[in-house]
């Protein structure tokens, strides 16, 4: 998985984002509206996260960048719908 | 079927070698589909709340027998249920979701012991346990019992009565079950200190807000619905995914993409989250 050595760091720095994002998640149970809000923006610092991987492997092009963009609204959405029990906003 | 089933999710020359669910408009059309689903499961538990809404299948009586069980095991008297204190409990709920708090004071500061004194019931010893998000009364005892300043109220043995409010309401954003149990003692019991501090403020009248709403049985449960689609789809993407990042590695092929294994472990933590937090809550 980490071919090269600036892989770990690119791995841990996600390892970090989806960490710092779950933990807050968590401690902001049971307050929905917080917890909704925690998940978006873990999902957009994914979505950065994506783009700054590729951008520094010299391979970013724009289907990659709505790639990124559209797993992480996905997840969101779907993690925001089951967080509030059907309902999203 | 099968050459469908292999379009959706083998990377091949028809899907450009990309699994077809992992295109940019699949991706969007669920993104849409979540959207519109919640628009439509808003509208339908308005409208329609027999057919889709929160239910929960705790009784006032099933609580009172289950703490009851517990005390008499303990060789503790059993709790005698309290109109006073159930109409206190109702009143708190009904505080809690007007005001949107969770919490034994309200924002102002209103402490558990006015809801009581403005019943009439007159104590000497008096508790609160609070609970959201159960389905049962067994789940929620289970996750009282487990905590230790819940434990102690049950097992007291300078309470007498006890009182409970099941109300469903939206607190938070979520619509939800409320759980108020008060607790009440009005004898002393000598050489022991009393549990809580009687409360300080002037009480009111009875509150005009009080009122319980009646929890009904749905035909469909939209917490379970909407946590079971949430995970199968999620867990599909995440299949989606994996077998995608094999057969490309197996097969050698180079493709200018984002990486599947981010997408995996990022899926994977919404996952997660999903099932852990699906659970509820006591205070």
């Amino acid at each position: 998985m980490f071919r090269k050595s600036k892989d770990f760091f690119y791995y841990l720095s996600l390892f970090l984002i989806l960490f710092l994002g779950g933990i807050s998640i968590y401690l902001a149970f049971p307050n929905k509206n917080l917890q909704v809000l925690l998940l978006a923006m873990t999902g957009f610092f994914y979505f950065l996260w994506g783009i700054l991987h590729h951008y520094l492997n010299h391979d970013l092009i724009v289907k990659t960048v709505i790639e990124y963009a559209l797993i992480a609204m996905l997840g969101v959405v779907i993690a925001a719908f089951a967080l509030k029990g059907g309902s999203i906003f | 079927m099968k050459k469908k089933l292999a379009h959706l999710f083998f990377p091949h020359e028809s899907n450009n070698f990309r699994a077809k669910i992992l295109h940019h408009k699949i991706l969007s059309i669920f993104i849409i589909f979540f959207i519109s689903l919640s628009f439509l499961f808003s509208s339908f538990k308005t409208a329609y709340p027999a057919v889709l809404g929160v239910s929960s299948d705790i009784s006032s009586q099933e609580l009172l027998l289950l703490v009851n069980n517990e005390r008499k095991e303990k060789g503790i008297p059993p709790l005698i249920l309290s109109d006073k204190l159930n109409t206190a409990a109702s009143n708190k709920a009904t505080d809690m979701f007007e005001k949107n708090y969770w919490s034994h004071n309200s924002p102002e500061g209103t402490t558990p012991w006015f809801f009581i004194k403005e019943t009439g019931y007159n104590y000497v010893y008096a508790g609160e346990n609070l609970a959201r998000g159960f389905n049962t009364a067994h789940d929620l005892l289970n996750a009282w019992m487990a905590s230790e300043s819940h434990r102690e109220n049950i097992l007291s043995p300078n309470f007498e009565d006890v009182g409970f409010a099941v109300v469903s309401g939206t607190m938070d954003g979520e619509e939800t079950i409320l759980v108020v149990q008060e607790f009440g003692g009005q004898k002393v019991i000598q050489n022991e200190e009393s549990i809580f501090s009687p409360p300080e403020e002037t009480i009111k009248g009875l509150s005009s807000l009080s009122y319980e709403i009646p929890v009904g049985k749905p035909l469909i449960e939209v917490r379970n619905l909407s946590f079971n689609i949430s995970f199968i789809i999620i867990s599909l993407f995440i299949f989606a995914l994996i077998l995608d990042l094999l057969i490309i590695r197996q097969k050698k092929i180079i493709r200018l993409r984002g990486h599947n294994m981010d997408h995996i472990f990022f899926l994977l933590l919404m996952l997660s989250l999903i099932a852990i937090l699906n659970k509820g809550s006591i205070l």
